[in-house]
């Protein structure tokens, strides 16, 4: 008698299960490095910013500038999780050497990079969810646009959860995540208009950031916050939905093609 | 007729330098060969920081007491990578050799408890100062800053990457995981290095936290450096100083207690 594979049907929602609550678990069993120090450092760059505007603090300036910043440092937390997420996952399943547990299971490329942008997204969502949350104890503000928020931070993170997965794909030791991070990551987050209104630099510069996916994500959810921003509402997320497509393609396809996965 | 004689031990005499040099030398050679990490992108994240807060608060903050607002935040975010890096060189360095268990390499060598203690902090203060030139030299690229005193460009700069580097391994030492040393860093450096002035002037601070700032060595840190290149300073130079010598005095002390009983180092 011969024993037959277990049938997966077209999704195999099983592994797709699993694999999800694994990645999820990871992030929830380290909640202090995860969700509570993220929140906690965005709340003393609030601090040190609202200190810093010395004189014209608790003017209607000063008010301005604050407003401003909130939403840049919620998401600046959503973000940083979103591609922390992924790209620890991988790179250390793949040092670690149990990246065949994951690539043994009868799990397709497209199942693969989904359960891992899901798992990125949902943890920039929730660490960005906590901050906002601990911003409102010293700067309570309410959304304009609720939903538009929501949208904003659920594809800024979607689209940082793919650009975790394509470094930890690409990463063999962990001083090529450290670099990843320093040298591209972060200067692509930080030069998107995250802290300061983009009109503010010179026109060749602002062209040049208003062409950084980031910078449309943190102005969507900027407009959802304040109700007004650089670029309208939709285009942005535009942007956002057809750098995600791009993104999860690539993903998908090195995923499928095995680049660094498998010999 | 046994002629033989058991080997006797090597004589140290009273320093044991060449164990000393030994310990200090792979400390240095940790952070070099991987210098991206431990010089470049402190760099590039200094570099991040000023274009931040220049474009962000630029155009409303002007300046800062009597200097532009950018002279003003230039020596305290060189400070900050130093402290930063000081830190994270002796920490790193103690909490792996203790979970990959490597670290009876460095307790067996008849080194005494001092010597370690040097070895691991000098290590460490390498580092910053490194860094902190690394990061003077590119900032300088973009703003020009003279230098008013150097006395207190040097002193502060030894003495904070001396603080931060005994942190770091009274950190290191009572951590048990990476996830204590990362707890530690981001729940009371990083607080303790950003609330410290880096990035105002505490002179205008609301009451309650004018006097924690005024509680903070890390204030006196960044304020002492600041006055060496700008030549002005928020709090008194001289109690700056005092307050320096004598929290790292108190660090000493606290890491040869903690190394001469062996404190969660040996069994």
């Amino acid at each position: 008698m011969t024993v037959l594979p277990r049938t997966v049907g077209s999704v195999n929602w099983i592994g797709m299960r699993t694999l999800l609550r694994r990645e999820l678990r990871r992030y929830v069993i380290d909640a202090w490095e995860t969700i509570a120090a993220p929140a906690f450092s965005a709340l003393i760059y609030f601090l040190v910013f609202a200190f810093a505007l010395g004189d014209a603090r608790g003017t209607s300036q000063g008010d301005a500038v604050l407003a401003f910043l909130l939403p840049g440092l919620v998401m600046l937390s959503i973000l940083l999780r979103a591609a922390e997420t992924t790209s620890f996952s991988l790179l250390f399943d793949k040092i670690e050497g149990v990246i065949s547990d994951i690539l043994g299971a009868p799990l397709s490329a497209a199942e693969l990079t989904a359960c891992y942008a899901l798992a990125g997204t949902a943890a920039g969502v929730v660490t960005g969810g906590v901050t906002y949350a601990a911003a409102l104890l010293i700067w309570p503000v309410a959304p304009v646009h609720p939903w538009m928020v929501v949208l904003f931070g659920g594809l800024g993170s979607l689209t940082l959860s793919l650009f975790g997965i394509l470094i930890g794909l690409w990463g063999e030791k962990w001083d090529h995540l450290a670099a990843a991070f320093a040298f591209f990551l972060m200067p692509l987050i930080f030069l998107s208009g995250l802290f300061a209104p983009v009109d503010l630099l010179p026109p060749l510069v602002a062209g040049l950031v208003r062409l950084n996916p980031i910078f449309h994500a943190i102005d969507g959810f900027r407009y959802g916050f304040l109700g007004t921003g650089d670029q309208p509402p939709l285009r942005s997320a535009a942007v956002l939905v057809g750098s995600s497509a791009v993104l999860w393609f690539a993903c998908n396809h090195l995923i499928r093609t095995g680049y660094k996965l498998r010999p | 007729m046994n002629t033989h004689t058991p080997p006797l031990p090597r004589d140290v005499g009273l320093v044991n330098w060449v164990g000393l040099w030994t310990l200090y030398h792979r400390e240095v050679r940790r952070f070099l060969k991987v210098y991206t990490q431990t010089i470049a992108a402190p760099v590039v994240t200094t570099l991040l920081f000023y274009a931040i807060f220049a474009l962000a608060l630029g155009g409303v903050v002007r300046r800062a007491g009597n200097v532009p607002f950018l002279e003003f935040l230039a020596p305290g975010l060189v400070m900050m990578s130093m402290a930063q890096n000081a830190f994270a060189n002796t920490s790193s360095s103690m909490v792996i050799s203790k979970v990959q268990g490597n670290i009876v390499d460095v307790l067996m060598p008849p080194l005494s408890g001092i010597e370690l203690a040097l070895g691991f902090v000098l290590g460490g203060v390498t580092r910053g100062l490194v860094v902190g030139t690394a990061t003077t030299l590119a900032i300088l690229a973009f703003v020009p800053i003279g230098i008013h005193s150097p006395f207190f460009v040097v002193y502060h700069a030894v003495m904070a990457s001396m603080m931060l580097a005994l942190l770091g391994l009274i950190g290191g030492i009572w951590a048990e995981k990476f996830d204590h040393i990362a707890a530690f860093t981001n729940f009371v450096v990083t607080p303790l290095t950003f609330l410290s002035g880096t990035f105002y002037t505490v002179d205008r601070l609301p009451e309650p936290f004018w006097w924690v700032a005024h509680a903070n060595p890390f204030f006196y840190m960044i304020d002492g450096f600041r006055y060496g290149f700008i030549g002005q300073s928020d709090g008194t130079l001289a109690v700056g100083v005092a307050v320096l010598a004598g929290t790292n005095l108190l660090l000493w002390a606290l890491l040869l207690r903690m190394i001469a009983t062996g404190y969660k180092l040996k069994a």
